[in-house]
């Protein structure tokens, strides 16, 4: 009981983690860390906190960061017509489709491919510097928020199969064909390494700080 | 701490809440007391549903991907479009790796997280345990977050539209298929609970140590 002692009591009271306890991440069940490393049930490993959660989450999201300049400066995609090339950036391909007409597609293009990623990044960096410095909002409105990021995080994909469709049908020879740009690739690995930062994000240390705060407090 | 002690105990994925795991409302579910996160929906115990969606899905899948998602069409001219051509096309011009996340998210994915969940689920209905249980379960939990269809089916809408200026452009049947395809995965993911395969599995389990459940059929199991 005494290596239990030590292993837990960092822990808030309310929490599984002061009694030794976890949910295992992969199939629910309730598990003591103290008698097993590895769920006794589906065999995943067990921690009481995503290993490296921060360090890990901050090395998705600065890699996304970095690679979102070129995910929104280089072309998704190049339009070649009659000898005559366009190159198209995510934004560029936005004011097209608003341009002839499609105000209604172009606004959910830009909700997807604009709003999105960014809206995850700065999510990102708020609930990370919430656990790590001071709450920038209160632990149920964190806790929506990091739900939020979990759940819109794919639908950034959108652009990239418009373009891997668009390269695959238009291919007209010399009169018009569509090529992907290197921006697509760019911006594909921004929506990869933000979905990895978010899910090694531990929304747990969220409470945890919290009610060290509070504690400390009292 | 025994594991029985555990037994009617849920702790919070979200805010590490122990607290007790009450019955499911029927048709409703569970949230965290403290920050609402979604613990457990509501799911019927047997596997009949998730089963025979299951079977459906794989094979709208497989129509999904023979078939042409779009065609355009330019004159005399003719482009079909199925995802793994997509693919192909994109390795071609020298963007493999997008063509690797196209191919994962939209292709191998879902095929996996398909094909996973009939080898898991079909013998559990049929009263035996399939090899590699545990480690398949735990890597369709990890696969089930890349899988992208309905994003794809969004795409094409906007690839249409798109194409829609220029060409006559259409959907196909690969399209129809796909669209299929997500329908029956979120009603699986909405019918099926992670709880319901582990008391099948535990059912299962005591059957072939010969305490009790000797005829095969593994009914009247409570999650």
């Amino acid at each position: 009981m005494n290596a239990a002692g030590d292993l837990t009591q960092s822990f808030p009271p309310e929490s599984a983690a002061s009694r030794g306890l976890t949910g295992c991440h992969a199939c629910g069940q309730v598990v003591s860390v103290v008698e097993h490393d590895h769920c006794p049930r589906c065999g995943s490993a067990v921690h009481l906190r995503k290993p490296l959660s921060l360090t890990r989450c901050w090395a998705f999201l600065i890699a996304a960061l970095i690679l979102y300049v070129p995910a929104n400066l280089l072309p998704i995609m190049e339009t070649t017509s009659l000898g005559a090339t366009q190159s198209n950036t995510i934004m560029s391909g936005i004011i097209l489709l608003w341009n002839t007409g499609s105000w209604d597609l172009a606004v959910i293009v830009f909700v997807a491919s604009m709003v999105v990623p960014l809206g995850k990044l700065l999510a990102l960096v708020v609930l990370l510097i919430s656990v790590q410095r001071k709450p920038l909002g209160a632990a149920p409105q964190l806790s929506r928020l990091y739900r939020l990021v979990e759940l819109v995080g794919k639908w950034s994909m959108l652009d990239v199969y418009v373009v891997a469709l668009l390269a695959t049908l238009v291919r007209f020879d010399a009169f018009m064909s569509v090529h992907a740009g290197h921006g697509a690739l760019a911006f594909g690995a921004v929506v990869v390494l933000t979905m990895l930062a978010a899910q090694s994000f531990d929304p747990r240390l969220m409470w945890d700080a919290l009610q060290r705060r509070a504690q400390g407090r009292a | 701490m025994s594991q029985d002690s555990n037994a009617n105990m849920i702790v919070c994925h979200e805010c590490d809440l122990l607290q007790h795991a009450d019955a499911v409302p029927r048709r409703g579910s569970l949230r965290c007391a403290r920050c609402d996160a979604p613990l457990l929906r509501w799911a019927s115990d047997k596997l009949d549903v998730p089963v025979a969606l299951a079977v459906t899905a794989a094979v709208s899948f497989l129509i999904a991907n023979i078939f042409p998602v779009m065609t355009l069409e330019f004159q005399a001219l003719r482009m079909d479009a199925t995802m793994v051509a997509a693919v192909w096309q994109l390795h071609a011009q020298g963007e493999t790796l997008v063509g690797v996340l196209v191919l994962v998210t939209s292709v191998l994915a879902p095929a996996a997280l398909i094909a996973g969940l009939l080898w898991l689920l079909l013998p559990l209905r049929l009263g035996f345990r399939a090899p590699g249980f545990a480690p398949l379960f735990r890597a369709l939990m990890a696969i089930s977050s890349w899988v992208m269809v309905e994003v794809l089916m969004l795409g094409v809408v906007v690839a249409l539209v798109k194409l829609g200026h220029m060409a006559s452009a259409s959907a196909g049947i690969g399209l129809w298929a796909f669209g299929a395809t997500m329908l029956l995965l979120t009603l699986l993911s909405s019918s099926l609970q992670g709880s319901v395969i582990w008391a099948y599995h535990e059912a299962v389990m005591r059957g072939r140590d010969g305490q009790a459940d000797v005829d095969g059929k593994v009914v009247e199991v409570t999650s």
